[in-house]
């Protein structure tokens, strides 16, 4: 499904990912941890198309098509699909209001009221209130309230490549429990895969990973299987410093 | 500073160049003055669309007089066209116990300025809210002039700002509260965004307190769109130009929503978004 092959990134004049290759095919799915600022997030950055980073050198496919030109919506409409670490608010437009928009912008097929009614099961699934529809878009919303919106997008969208960056952070324990048991299932379908950005090995105790890659200073220094992650639990990442 | 020299500049006043005085007179033709005055008492909602199409260099002066215990719902919608370049002064006085809120939307044209200058007297309520655009390489520019001239008066400005494709916007927001006058409320309020690279804004909001006890706030911001919201929407399917557009119609409808009156809504939008 995704194949990256030595890609190389700056942002600015700093190169914060040096020869990166990864494939993660259907059915899979990848856990990437590594320290701060080892270059998780700007893998998934980059794969989702952020502009502020650039590719410099190095191939990504998705799908069978080259990935490196195509601007971020054309990659989320062909099936990739980011989580954001801080969600942002935009005041003066409501959530059920902004998910329509971005619905028809997807040529989406589903009518306003069965869209509505998606909706509604989805505020119910995450417990975010009555209100949620009306609110504006993640507007004074708390740092859990703006995740699992993001989750609820997701589910809305039915995306094919789900990036999680961070999804974890900053939940309560509940939350990451509610949040990861979703994404499990969703994973569950048939044709979905995922690359998982995370710190902490907890979500991975739900969400299990088929690949599991440490990422130091930009480059991928450990693959293998869940295995890993025991190693992590025990002694940290100084040993892939 | 006396009511008079507050509400007709004149040279000595820091914002001169920003004066009503110099449209009037040699340079400025003045083609009329009219007087909407709303009996005591009563509740009116009114709209005026402007659409100058001349071209030549032309002011034109309101009077708004809205009686005591009187109410109006005022619409203000005007679009300037390649070479119009006008300018329109409001002179508004509120008697006491008495509301008015007017609306300004203003889009386009070379010039297309309104004035404001309001007095507002005793348990007076103004509000001015509304929209300034320019899109065509030309200044669109609301100037309001608040003079709270009685006790427990609320005023509030509340102007939102577009400008792109060497267009120019200019919020300039005054209030002055005069001696005596306990229980004042004011606030003055601009977002202006800039779409482009080549769009320009200025937001000047001056408040000028000479009383103890009131209650005043100010907030103005200039900038562009902004990058993280636009990189969000992408992420979730929407092109680059469609989420600008989206982001500007966001910023539009934090005032638009504020009408009460929802076909006026409706115009509103269609006015700025056809």
């Amino acid at each position: 499904m995704l194949k990256i092959t030595n890609l190389h990134v700056n942002v600015e004049d700093s190169e914060i990912l040096s020869g990166i290759d990864l494939e993660i095919k259907e059915g899979e799915i990848h856990a990437v941890m590594g320290p701060n600022g080892a270059g998780k997030s700007s893998l998934a950055n980059v794969i989702a198309g952020n502009p502020d980073y650039t590719i410099t050198n190095g191939k990504m496919n998705f799908k069978r098509k080259i990935l490196n030109s195509l601007t971020p919506d054309v990659r989320s409409r062909m099936g990739i699909f980011m989580t954001f670490q801080d969600p942002p608010e935009i005041d003066g437009i409501s959530n059920l209001q902004l998910s329509r928009d971005i619905l028809k912008a997807r040529e989406d097929k589903r009518n306003s009221s069965d869209i509505i009614s998606d909706y509604k099961k989805l505020i119910q699934k995450f417990d975010l209130g009555s209100e949620w529809m009306k609110r504006d878009f993640n507007y004074g919303a708390s740092g859990g309230e703006k995740k699992k919106n993001e989750v609820l997008q997701m589910n809305l969208l039915d995306p094919t490549l789900l990036i999680l960056d961070e999804i974890d952070s900053g939940l309560d324990v509940d939350a990451v429990k509610t949040i990861s048991s979703d994404i499990k299932t969703f994973l569950s379908k048939k044709g979905k895969a995922a690359l998982i950005i995370t710190h902490q090995p907890t979500i991975l105790e739900t969400i299990k990973p088929t690949h599991v890659h440490i990422i130091v200073d930009g480059k991928i220094v450990k693959s293998g299987d869940k295995r890993i992650i025991k190693g992590i639990i025990e002694n940290g990442y100084r040993k892939f410093s | 500073m006396a009511i008079e020299s507050f509400l007709k500049v004149d040279k000595a006043d820091p914002d001169w160049a920003y004066s009503p005085s110099q449209y009037f007179g040699k340079q400025f033709k003045m083609i009329d003055a009219n007087c909407l005055q709303i009996k005591e008492g009563t509740d009116d909602i009114m709209v005026l669309r402007l659409s100058p199409t001349e071209n030549d260099l032309l002011a034109k002066h309101l009077q708004i007089v809205g009686r005591e215990a009187s109410k109006l719902d005022l619409y203000i919608i005007c679009e300037g066209g390649e070479q119009t370049q006008q300018v329109f002064l409001y002179n508004v006085t509120c008697e006491p116990n008495s509301i008015l809120n007017i609306g300004i939307f203003v889009k386009n044209g070379k010039l297309n300025k309104h004035i404001f200058e309001c007095e507002a007297y005793e348990n007076s309520e103004i509000n001015i809210y509304g929209l300034a655009e320019n899109d065509m390489n030309g200044s669109s520019e609301i100037i309001a002039k608040v003079y709270h001239a009685g006790p427990n008066v609320i005023s509030q400005q509340l102007i939102n700002c577009s400008s792109s494709n060497k267009g120019r916007t200019v919020f300039q927001g005054y209030v002055k509260i005069d001696k005596d006058t306990n229980g004042s409320l004011t606030q003055v309020s601009n977002a202006s965004v800039i779409k482009d690279e080549t769009g320009q804004a200025f937001s000047i909001p001056q408040l000028m307190i000479e009383c103890g006890d009131v209650e005043a706030r100010h907030n103005c911001t200039v900038g562009q769109i902004d990058a993280e919201s636009l990189w969000y929407l992408q992420s979730r399917g929407i092109s680059l130009a469609d989420a600008k557009k989206l982001l500007a119609e966001i910023h539009q409808d934090r005032i638009i929503n504020l009408i009460p009156h929802t076909d006026i809504q409706d115009e509103i939008k269609d006015f700025f978004r056809d």
